[in-house]
């Protein structure tokens, strides 16, 4: 098995380049568990990574900074929330690797289905544990699924860096567009104001 | 007096160039862009406070070079998969990789080498020996400190000052993190489809250069990617297109595409379309999706929203002519 990392769910959902909103985690089953994957987003793995780093030299680094106008979060706890966001969604991904490789479910779909009152009720794994897992978070943005400022910072960074034709990215108006939302952000996570 | 004229003649021909206004090589038009990118990744995303690598291994780099002129070989020339095996096996990888996967007629050979400045993804769709498509993705390995993005940018000190010197193809940054090529090679596409009579190619579609969605459709089945990801729940979108434009011919000659994908999406939608009266079924046509039905080429499956699996064969898929139809009729209604 592999853990893997891929510039595919923190996007915009542009085709072409990223696989769509809200995909933070892909398990590619193979009948081979060796060849199996289990990939997970990209800017996960650079926030956690931004964690190490801001860990090691002691103050905030990239995504573990603050918005303009706005004191970083404290290191610790953003480590904690961003650790506990990206196990959510390795947890939710092993679900689905469970019900391919121990629960044999390699046909159309891997739902769960419940019989009650005569009623056959099926919810599709992914759906269902989704929700319990990442709450909303996806498009549109919503902070309430209670990751951490670390992914919001990226997830708002990698809508500005998405390029997939041969355009430059910003910096005319751009830069205004991302330090707003980042701003909007800041006060969602109750980020504290700086003082002057 | 010969000498003069000669002069005097060269110095129109230059004088009309710059009348005229030079055309810019490849390699400029990527110097210029690549320059462009990196000044705003310093001033826009690291807001001044960028620290590349300081020093790069003049052997490595050499070696980076040498992937990068074959790369360029690639691109300009009409090539053979034992050509670009022979260009590969002259680089000295660190370690190497190669896959061949078989889509009906096509074959994608994926070669992945790494380097010490350089990570490179080779994938090109063959037709028997004659390549295609070729698609390129170059990730600089070297990292880069940007403190106020963080990690995830790639380097650009290295490709603006080196990359950028080498590459003649028309390169594009994606997400700031790697370059990515994509050719297509249609005197090859040409030439390999002399031998397979039996499948439709789209060749005159693909050569009147129109630009339409059908046309980059047309494109698309030449690219190994696109082949991706059979649904139990909906209809393959771009052969649902078609039928809502009610391009019917289009999808029966797609159902002998060279992409096994898409001759079996195009297969489903002229199963729909023939309980509704309109496309009928033909011998020749019958034949074909018994044909397609017994083989065994790999599908990619999306069994849910984040759950990729591969089907051996539409058999594998073990779907039935009715759920295809329901799936199609859902799909359009």
């Amino acid at each position: 098995m592999t853990y893997g990392n891929e510039s595919n769910g923190l996007d915009n959902g542009q085709s072409g380049v990223n696989s769509g909103p809200g995909k933070l985690g892909e398990t590619r089953p193979s009948s081979n568990p060796d060849q199996s994957v289990i990939a997970i987003d990209r800017g996960i793995v650079d926030a956690v990574e931004d964690g190490m780093e801001s860990e090691r030299l002691g103050q905030s680094y990239g995504s573990f900074k603050g918005a303009m106008g706005f004191v970083s979060p404290g290191i610790a706890a953003t480590m904690s929330n961003t650790l506990n966001f990206a196990g959510r969604i390795l947890e939710h991904e092993t679900v689905h690797w469970g019900a391919f490789y121990n629960l044999g479910q390699t046909g159309v779909d891997d739902n769960v289905n419940i019989p009650l009152f005569g009623v056959n009720l099926s919810f599709e794994r992914g759906r269902f544990f989704e929700v319990l897992a990442f709450g909303n978070f996806g498009q549109p943005f919503n902070p309430a699924s209670n990751s951490s400022w670390a992914i919001a910072d990226k997830y708002t960074q990698i809508q500005y860096t998405v390029t997939n034709d041969r355009s430059t990215p910003g910096p005319t108006g751009a830069m205004n567009a991302i330090n707003a939302d980042l701003q909007m952000r800041a006060v969602q996570y109750q980020l504290q104001r700086q003082r002057n | 007096m010969i000498t003069r004229f000669i002069l005097f003649a060269f110095s129109i021909v230059l004088s009309g160039a710059s009348c005229f206004g030079q055309v810019m090589s490849g390699k400029e038009v990527n110097g210029k862009y690549l320059d462009s990118i990196r000044h705003a990744v310093e001033t826009f995303y690291c807001q001044g406070d960028v620290k590349y690598q300081v020093r790069y291994d003049r052997n490595e780099v050499h070696k980076v070079v040498s992937v990068l002129k074959l790369i360029n070989f690639i691109t300009k020339n009409n090539v053979t998969v034992r050509q670009v095996d022979s260009g590969l096996s002259k680089i000295d990888f660190q370690n190497v990789d190669r896959r061949n996967d078989n889509n009906g007629l096509l074959r994608t050979t994926t070669v992945h080498g790494v380097l010490k400045y350089l990570s490179v993804t080779i994938k090109l769709v063959c037709i028997d020996d004659f390549v295609v498509t070729k698609k390129f993705v170059l990730v600089p390995t070297t990292t880069i400190r940007c403190p106020n993005y963080g990690n995830g940018l790639m380097d650009f000190k290295i490709v603006t000052d080196i990359y950028a010197k080498y590459i003649e193809y028309p390169v594009r940054v994606v997400d700031l993190r790697y370059l990515q090529m994509r050719a297509f090679d249609s005197l090859n596409l040409a030439k390999g489809s002399v031998s397979h009579k039996e499948y439709k190619y789209f060749t005159e579609q693909l050569s009147n250069r129109v630009d339409s969605w059908v046309n980059h459709f047309y494109t698309k089945q030449y690219d190994p990617d696109s082949s991706c990801c059979y649904s139990y729940v909906r209809g393959e979108k771009d052969m649902i297109q078609l039928i809502k434009e009610e391009r019917y011919d289009v999808v029966r000659d797609l159902v002998f595409s060279p992409n096994y994908f898409y001759a079996i999406s195009a297969m489903e939608a002229v199963l729909y379309l023939s309980t509704a009266r309109k496309c009928p079924v033909d011998d020749q046509l019958k034949l074909r999706i018994e044909e397609l039905k017994t083989m065994d080429f790999k599908i990619k499956v999306m069994r849910a929203s984040d759950v990729i699996g591969w089907a051996d064969g539409y058999k594998s898929l073990k779907t039935s002519d009715e759920s295809v139809i329901g799936k199609y009729d859902r799909s359009l209604h």
